[in-house]
C-alpha cells in the first residue's frame, strides 16, 4: 500500500526534528573518538615528515578506485587523502591527531569550568553577603572583557602549553557557569523544599549541596556544549596567532597558520581540511546545544 | 436587599419592542475547539451555543480546565494554536464572525464587543503609559487626535470613580496593582461603548476585598454604556449576584442554561446540584447569604 | 532627573570597573612566569646587560612600587604617568604606546564599525521575517544559517574568501594591508583612514581603502550576524505571542500600533546582544586583521602580547575595556530610555 500523504509529511517532519540533532551526536562522538585513536589510526607519522611537499589531494575521480585499492591493502604507500604541506608532512594524519589537542582541551576547560562555575555560582546566589556580591562583580567584570584577548594574555604569558590553555579558557568561562547558576540558585532558594529541607534540622550547606545544587545545574549543563565549541574555537583562534599551541603539535588553528601564506598561491589543501574539520566538530556541538535547549530549555 | 424581580421588570429591559430573538446581538452555534498536542487531538469546546440579548448579564460558569475561556474566546475569534475552531459560527449582526478576515474583526473587536482578561498587568504594554494604551483603543476606532483621545479617556476614567486621573494615565503596568489594572482594562474594553463586554475571570488572583470592587465597577459601567455581559467565572457567588442568566459547562459542554433564581432554585443536572449545594455551603461558612433572586441596582 | 542620577551611578561603575581590570591586569602580567627581559636582551647577553634592562623597565622594583611608578606618582623622579595621561612607552619600538594606539585604533574601529552595520542590515530583517512565521520555510532555513555561522572560525573564512575572491576571481585586492602596498596613506586629519582620504579631496583613496575592507568586513559579518539574527528572531516571536500583543490583538487596534508595540518591545532586549557582541568583536578583529594584514589595534596587541611588550599590552587593554564599557553603558542608557521599568520601579 503506497504511503499517504500525511504519514509521509509525519516522516519528513520527525526527520526534520530529529536529523540536527542526530548528525550533532554523530559528530561529537567522533571527534571523541577521534581524541582518543586518532594518533594511533593516522596512516603517517602527524609529526614527522616523510613525503613530497606540497602535494596536493587526489582528484575527485581517482577517488573511488584508490579506496578500493587501499581496502583491498594493493598500496604500497597510504594515500594522501588530504595532501601534504609545505613541510611533507601528511595533512589527514594531522587533522585526525588534532581532536586530541583541540577537543581535549575544549573538554577538560568545559568540565573544570562548570565544576567550578556551578560550585561558585551557588555560593553566590545561596549566601548574600559583600563575599557573594564582590564575587559576582569579579565575575562580570571578568566577563566584560573580550575573551580572545584575555587569553591570548594568559597563556602566551603563562607558557603556551596545552595545561596552561586549558586552565586559562577554564578561569575565562567561569562566570558563565557562575552567573548560570546564580540565577537559578536565586530562584529555587525560595522554594519550598528548601523550607521543608530546613524545618527538617538539615544544614544550610548540606541543603545547599544536596537539594538546591542538582536542581539549579538545568542551565548550565544545556550551555555546556556550545563552551565545548567555543573553546575549540578559541584554541584554534589563539594557536593561528602563534600565541598558543606550539608547532609541531598537530592542531588545527596552527595548520591553518602554517599554510596560511600558500594560500595566495593557490594551494588551497593545507588549510581547508583543517578549517573544515573545526567548522564541522563546533558545529555538532552547537547542533547538541540546541536540541538541549529545545528539549529541556 | 435582595429583591425578587417583577413582571414589570424584566418586561422593561426588554425596550426594543420586538420579539425577543430580534434583541439577539450575538449568537454562537455548535461551536467545536480542538487542541492539537503531537498528534492527539483533544475537543476543549463541543457542541457550544449561545444567546446573547441587548443588556443581558450572563454568566458562563464551570470548574478550571471545562473549556469556559476557550468558549468565550472563540466568539471573539481569538483562539491561538495549538488550539482551532473546526466547527460552528459566531453570529453577530447576521455575520458570521468566524469566516471573516483578520482587517474586518478588527474593526469589531475593541468597539463592538470588549474583552478583560485575568491577569491585568501581563496584557498591558509594560513599555506605554496607561493613558496612551487607553487612548489608542480609542483613536483606532476613531479618527481623531491624540490630545482629543486622552480627554475621553480622562473623563471615562473619571467616571469610573478614579481620583488621581492624571497620575494613572502617567503611569506604567509595572505600578499598577492588580486591581488598579483590571480598571485600566475595563476602561479599555468599555471606552467604545460596546455592544457585549466579555469578561474572562476578571477576579481571579486579584484580591478578595478588590474582587467585589471590580464587578461592582463592570455593573456599573455596563449600565452606562447599555452593553450586554458574557462573564466567565468559576465562582457560583459572583454568579449569584450579579448575573440574569447562567450558563452551566462540563468538560467542554455546557449542561444546564437558565434564569439565575430558577437555577438555584431548582437545579436540574447533578452536576448543577453539586455546584449549587457547595456553594451555600461556602456561602454560609463565610456568612455571606446567597440570593435566590438577584440585586441590579433599578435603571434611571 | 532620574536617568541623570543613572548616568551618573553607571559612569562611577564603570570608571571602578577600569581600574579594577587595569589593576589586574597589571599584577597578573608581571606575576606571570614570562620573562619580558630575556624576550627583549635576547639569548647571547650578559648578565649585567640582563640586570641594566630590568632595572630600565623597572621590573627590579616591589610590585607596589611599579604600579606607582606607571600611574605617575613620583613625576619628578621617574616621569609621567597613568595619572598626567601618560601611557608609557614601548618596551619594543620605544614610541609613546598612547601614539601608536592613536595609529591603530581608527582601523579596527572602521572594521569593526563597518562590520557591525553590514550584519545588521542583513540580519534584522531576517529574523523579523523570520519571526512573522514561526516554523516556516524562511524560519527554518534561517535559523539553520544562525547556528550555522556561528560556529565557524572566522579566521578560516578569512582564507576561505581570500582564495576565491582574491585567487580565483581576482574580485579582491590582495591582503596586504588596508591600502595597497605602492599608495601613500592619506593626511592625517581624523585618523580614520576613510574619512581622512574623503576630507583631503582623495576619493579614489577612499574607495581603495574600502575595497580593502571588503573581504574583512564580509568575513567579520557573516560571522556576528549569527547571533544578530538568533536574538532579533526569538526577541520578535516573544513579543508576537506576548499576552499583550495577544489583548492589543482584542481590543481592535490597528495593524501599525500592533506593529509598533512589537517592535519597540522586541529592540530593547536586544541591545543587550550587540553590546555582547561588540566584545566578541574586538576577539574576531585580532584575528581577521592578521589574516589581512590590516594593521589595527589587534594586531598591534598580538605583538605586543608576543613580545611581551607590558607598557603596550597595559595600554591596549585600557583603550579596549573603556571602549567596551562605554559601549556597555550607551547600551544600557538605551534600554533604560525604551524601557521605564529600569529606571522607574517603586
Amino acid at each position: 500500500m503506497p504511503p499517504s500523504a500525511t504519514s509521509v509529511s509525519r516522516i519528513i517532519h520527525r526527520a526534520w526534528r530529529g536529523t540536527p540533532l542526530g548528525l550533532g551526536i554523530v559528530i561529537m562522538c567522533s571527534s571523541l573518538g577521534l581524541a582518543v585513536f586518532g594518533p594511533v589510526i593516522a596512516p603517517y607519522d602527524p609529526q614527522i615528515p616523510v613525503s613530497a611537499a606540497a602535494e596536493p589531494p587526489p582528484r575527485l575521480r581517482d577517488l573511488a578506485p584508490l579506496i578500493l585499492k587501499s581496502l583491498q591493502g594493493r598500496l604500497a604507500n597510504p594515500v594522501h587523502w588530504f595532501g601534504t604541506d609545505d613541510s611533507g608532512l601528511d595533512i589527514f594524519s594531522r587533522v585526525i591527531a588534532a581532536p586530541r589537542v583541540d577537543v581535549l582541551i575544549a573538554l577538560a576547560a568545559t568540565g573544570l569550568s562548570l565544576g567550578a562555575g556551578t560550585l561558585l555560582g551557588l555560593i553566590a546566589g545561596y549566601y548574600s553577603n559583600w563575599m557573594t556580591e564582590a564575587l559576582t562583580r569579579a565575575s562580570d567584570v571578568i566577563q566584560s572583557f573580550p575573551l580572545f584577548i584575555l587569553a591570548m594574555v594568559l597563556v602566551a604569558l603563562t607558557g603556551r602549553n596545552v595545561g596552561n590553555i586549558i586552565v586559562t579558557l577554564a578561569v575565562l568561562f567561569i562566570p558563565v557557569y557562575l552567573r548560570l547558576t546564580r540565577a537559578q540558585v536565586l530562584s529555587e532558594r525560595t522554594r519550598n523544599y528548601v523550607e521543608a529541607a530546613r524545618a527538617t534540622g538539615n544544614r544550610e550547606l548540606v541543603i545547599a549541596l544536596r537539594h538546591v545544587l542538582p536542581n539549579s545545574l538545568a542551565p548550565s549543563l544545556i550551555q555546556a556544549p556550545i563552551t565545548i565549541g567555543a573553546a575549540i574555537l578559541q584554541t584554534a583562534g589563539i594557536s593561528f596567532v602563534g600565541a598558543g599551541v606550539r608547532p609541531p603539535t598537530p592542531e588545527w588553528g596552527i595548520m591553518i597558520a602554517s599554510s596560511a601564506n600558500s594560500i595566495i598561491l593557490g594551494e588551497w589543501w593545507p588549510s581547508v581540511f583543517p578549517g573544515l574539520a573545526i567548522s564541522l566538530t563546533v558545529l555538532g556541538y552547537a547542533l547538541v546545544g540546541n536540541a538541549l535547549e529545545n528539549r529541556y530549555g | 436587599m435582595w429583591e425578587m424581580p417583577s413582571r414589570t421588570d424584566m418586561d422593561d429591559r426588554d425596550q426594543s419592542g420586538e420579539g425577543p430573538s430580534n434583541s439577539v446581538i450575538l449568537e454562537g452555534r455548535n461551536i467545536q475547539v480542538v487542541y492539537h498536542s503531537g498528534e492527539r487531538a483533544v475537543a476543549a469546546v463541543e457542541d457550544f451555543s449561545i444567546r446573547i440579548r441587548e443588556g443581558e448579564f450572563v454568566g458562563l460558569v464551570g470548574e478550571s480546565g471545562c473549556g469556559k475561556s476557550t468558549a468565550a474566546l472563540a466568539l471573539l475569534g481569538l483562539v491561538r494554536p495549538p488550539g482551532k475552531v473546526v466547527q460552528g459560527m459566531v453570529l453577530y449582526r447576521g455575520e458570521d464572525l468566524l469566516r471573516k478576515l483578520e482587517s474586518q474583526l478588527r474593526m469589531i473587536r475593541g468597539s463592538d464587543i470588549g474583552l478583560v482578561v485575568q491577569n491585568p498587568n501581563s496584557a498591558l504594554n509594560p513599555l506605554l503609559t496607561i493613558g496612551t494604551q487607553i487612548a489608542n483603543v480609542y483613536r483606532d476606532h476613531h479618527p481623531v487626535s491624540k490630545s482629543v483621545a486622552l480627554k475621553r479617556v480622562a473623563s471615562v476614567l473619571k467616571g469610573m470613580g478614579i481620583d488621581d486621573v492624571r497620575r494613572w494615565m502617567n503611569s506604567y503596568p509595572h505600578q499598577l496593582s492588580g486591581g488598579m489594572a483590571q480598571r485600566v482594562l475595563i476602561a479599555m474594553a468599555t471606552i467604545n461603548e460596546p455592544k457585549l463586554l466579555v469578561a474572562d475571570e476578571p477576579t481571579t488572583g486579584l484580591d478578595v476585598t478588590v474582587q467585589g470592587q471590580i464587578l461592582d465597577l463592570i455593573q456599573s459601567r455596563v449600565q452606562e454604556t447599555g452593553s450586554a455581559v458574557l462573564l466567565v467565572t468559576h465562582d457560583l457567588g459572583i454568579v449569584a449576584h450579579y448575573c440574569d442568566r447562567v450558563v452551566v459547562m462540563l468538560s467542554g459542554r455546557i449542561i444546564e442554561e437558565a434564569q439565575v433564581q430558577v437555577l438555584f432554585s431548582m437545579p436540574r443536572h447533578p452536576y448543577t446540584k453539586k455546584l449549587v449545594a457547595s456553594s451555600l455551603e461556602q456561602a454560609r461558612a463565610t456568612h455571606h447569604i446567597p440570593t435566590a433572586g438577584f440585586h441590579r441596582p433599578q435603571p434611571p | 532627573m532620574q536617568l541623570f542620577v543613572y548616568i551618573l551611578r553607571r559612569l562611577l561603575t564603570v570608571a571602578v570597573q577600569v581600574a579594577s581590570i587595569l589593576l589586574a591586569i597589571f599584577f597578573l602580567i608581571r606575576m606571570l612566569p614570562a620573562d619580558p627581559v630575556a624576550r627583549l636582551v635576547g639569548s647571547f647577553a650578559t648578565p649585567e646587560i640582563y640586570a641594566h634592562t630590568k632595572a630600565a623597565l623597572h621590573l627590579d622594583k616591589p610590585l607596589l612600587t611599579q604600579l606607582a611608578i606607571y600611574l605617575g606618582l613620583f613625576p619628578r623622579a621617574v616621569g609621567p604617568g597613568l595619572l598626567q595621561g601618560d601611557l608609557g612607552r614601548s618596551w619594543v619600538t620605544s614610541s609613546p604606546v598612547s601614539q601608536e594606539i592613536w595609529q591603530f585604533l581608527p582601523i579596527t574601529l572602521e572594521l569593526i564599525t563597518l562590520s557591525f552595520v553590514v550584519a545588521c542590515v542583513l540580519a534584522i530583517p531576517m529574523g523579523i521575517l523570520a519571526a512573522l512565521k514561526p516554523n516556516g520555510l524562511l524560519d527554518r532555513g534561517v535559523f539553520s544559517f544562525s547556528l550555522f555561522a556561528g560556529a565557524q572560525p572566522d579566521f578560516w573564512w578569512g582564507l576561505i574568501f581570500i582564495y576565491f575572491f582574491y585567487f580565483v576571481w581576482r574580485l579582491a585586492p590582495a591582503p596586504l594591508g588596508h591600502l595597497a602596498p605602492l599608495t601613500v596613506a592619506p593626511p592625517v586629519v581624523t585618523g580614520f583612514p576613510l574619512l581622512d582620504a574623503l576630507l583631503t579631496g582623495r576619493p579614489d583613496v577612499s574607495l581603495e581603502a574600502l575595497h580593502h575592507l571588503m573581504l574583512p568586513v564580509v568575513t567579520m559579518a557573516f560571522i556576528v550576524s549569527g547571533p544578530i539574527v538568533k536574538m532579533v528572531r526569538q526577541n520578535v516571536i516573544r513579543a508576537l505571542q506576548s499576552n499583550y500583543i495577544l489583548y492589543a490583538r482584542a481590543c481592535g487596534l490597528s495593524q501599525f500600533h500592533i506593529a509598533a508595540y512589537t517592535f519597540r518591545n522586541a529592540f530593547a532586549p536586544t541591545l543587550t546582544i550587540i553590546a555582547v557582541l561588540y566584545g566578541y568583536m574586538w576577539g574576531g578583529a585580532v584575528l581577521v586583521e592578521q589574516v589581512f594584514s590590516l594593521g589595527g589595534l589587534g594586531q598591534y596587541a598580538l605583538r605586543s602580547i608576543l613580545a611581551f611588550d607590558y607598557p603596550a599590552i597595559q595600554g591596549v587593554v585600557l583603550t579596549i575595556t573603556i571602549g567596551s564599557l562605554l559601549i556597555y553603558l550607551a547600551m544600557d542608557i538605551l534600554h533604560s530610555v525604551a524601557d521605564p521599568r529600569i529606571v522607574n520601579s517603586r
